[in-house]
């Protein structure tokens, strides 16, 4: 029995020492959380931009993804004035267009269409309406197991249960990641 | 020495989703009835008449918007599972992968046909985001990457360049220029002019009129831009936090209207 013991100590041992030394600084992902309670689809008022992504310009309104988050609305009437004007939210929320009073966007894996309650090319856009008139879940691929990175070898922080909901992943430099795929 | 391939490995692996997540191509649309509807070269949804483009899950397809309110899958095509970019003009589908060009044409249906696949050429390893844009002639794809080596010592191998592709033979694109940049990011057409984003190094406007030679005729540097949308005389570039907007109706004295923040 003490045999056996010593074998395994020296096997977990070994197994120590035969680890990476110390991984220290090291590239990785990090999960990009959504509160809970800021999961739903709504319009809000104007919030501060952060990660940008794509952008359209519905003259006389400019659109800029905000990743993961949702769209910004800019009122572009007077372009060395622009203002904001609103916010859509729509949680993963990376790409969209818009057409003939429709916005089309993905929301993570499904593909959502809204109707604004106005042709979008009319210029009072303060008081849109938007409304989800279709849902196509998973259009985009299989809905991904939120606590590892999705097609992704390599280290990333551990998902935080308590942090939200995790919407996507951005690079990020992590010390001595705890976490790997 | 495996170590190094392993790094190498490594880097490659966690740059290859950050490029994903990157990716987003350029939407014009003609075909719409109301206001003209135009997106920066970061896009992977576009309409074009009564028809949603869309890339996703390696794979290209087709909604039709016959009915608006519930878009109806009409045709899906693999492509590859890397593609990230898509443009469309005068009928000619672009999609863009780290490491090639994919390009279709819209059939009658609007349902895309296989034309050809033009590899990058470059090594493996650089897996560039490469937003492209293009008239009936020519494509003019920027491509850029970078990645950091940690050996002992920092190394870089890069890759920064906008390349011109001949269109004349949509089965056969030729490339015929290469220039290089100091870091690509997104870029617009506008008839002779061409923008580019250069990241941390403001933005370029060029000459295209002579793709073979093309000519700068302007640099800003100094500010952070990632894409662009050129509207008829209005240029909207984007950068992390700011939206500036430029006056291009004389494009020898283009001139700033505003710098927006982004950020409160």
């Amino acid at each position: 029995m003490k045999r056996i013991l010593l074998f395994s100590l020296l096997v977990v041992l070994g197994s120590c020492f035969n680890e990476p030394q110390e991984i220290g600084e090291v590239q990785g992902l990090k999960p990009i959380y959504l509160p809970e309670e800021a999961a739903a689809f709504e319009i809000t008022s104007s919030i501060p931009f952060g990660n940008l992504g794509k952008i359209v310009y519905a003259e006389p309104f400019i659109l800029i993804n905000e990743r993961y988050k949702g769209i910004h609305i800019i009122n572009n009437m007077d372009p060395e004035n622009p203002e904001k004007v609103s916010f859509v939210q729509i949680p993963g929320n990376t790409d969209f267009t818009i057409k003939s009073g429709y916005l089309y966007a993905n929301s993570g894996v499904d593909l959502v269409t809204y109707q604004f309650d106005q042709d979008f090319s009319a210029s009072s856009l303060e008081d849109f309406e938007l409304e989800q008139v279709n849902l196509k879940e998973e259009f985009f691929g299989v809905r991904p197991d939120t606590r590892v990175p999705p097609d992704y070898n390599g280290f990333f922080e551990c998902v935080d249960v308590n942090g939200g909901i995790v919407v996507g992943w951005e690079s990020t430099i992590i010390i001595n990641p705890e976490c790997r795929t | 020495m495996k170590n190094l391939a392993y790094i190498i490995l490594l880097a490659i692996a966690l740059l290859l989703p950050s490029c994903a997540a990157d990716s987003s191509g350029e939407l014009s649309d003609p075909g719409s009835a109301g206001a003209e509807v135009l997106s920066g070269s970061y896009a992977n949804m576009l309409t074009i008449g009564d028809k949603l483009y869309v890339l996703g899950n390696g794979q290209l397809k087709t909604l039709s918007l016959a009915n608006p309110e519930n878009p109806e899958e009409i045709n899906a095509i693999d492509i590859s599972f890397d593609i990230e970019s898509l443009f469309i003009a005068n009928g000619t589908v672009f999609v863009g992968s780290p490491d090639g060009m994919f390009i279709y044409t819209l059939d009658g249906e609007g349902i895309p046909q296989f034309r050809s696949q033009t590899p990058y050429e470059i090594i493996e390893e650089l897996q560039p985001c490469d937003p492209i844009v293009a008239n009936s002639d020519f494509a003019f794809a920027t491509l850029s990457t970078s990645i950091e080596v940690n050996n002992d010592c920092w190394r870089t191998v890069s890759l920064n360049e906008l390349r011109v592709f001949d269109l004349e033979n949509l089965e056969l694109p030729v490339l015929i220029n290469t220039v290089p940049m100091t870091q690509p990011k997104g870029v617009g057409l506008d008839g002779d002019h061409l923008f580019v984003c250069e990241n941390t190094d403001g933005l370029r406007i060029l000459d295209v009129s002579d793709p073979v030679n093309i000519e700068e005729l302007e640099h800003f540097p100094g500010f952070a831009a990632y894409d662009v949308i050129p509207a008829n005389g209005l240029l909207l570039v984007v950068g992390p936090k700011v939206l500036h907007q430029y006056d291009y109706t004389n494009i020898n004295d283009v001139t700033k209207l505003s710098s927006f923040e982004l950020q409160d």
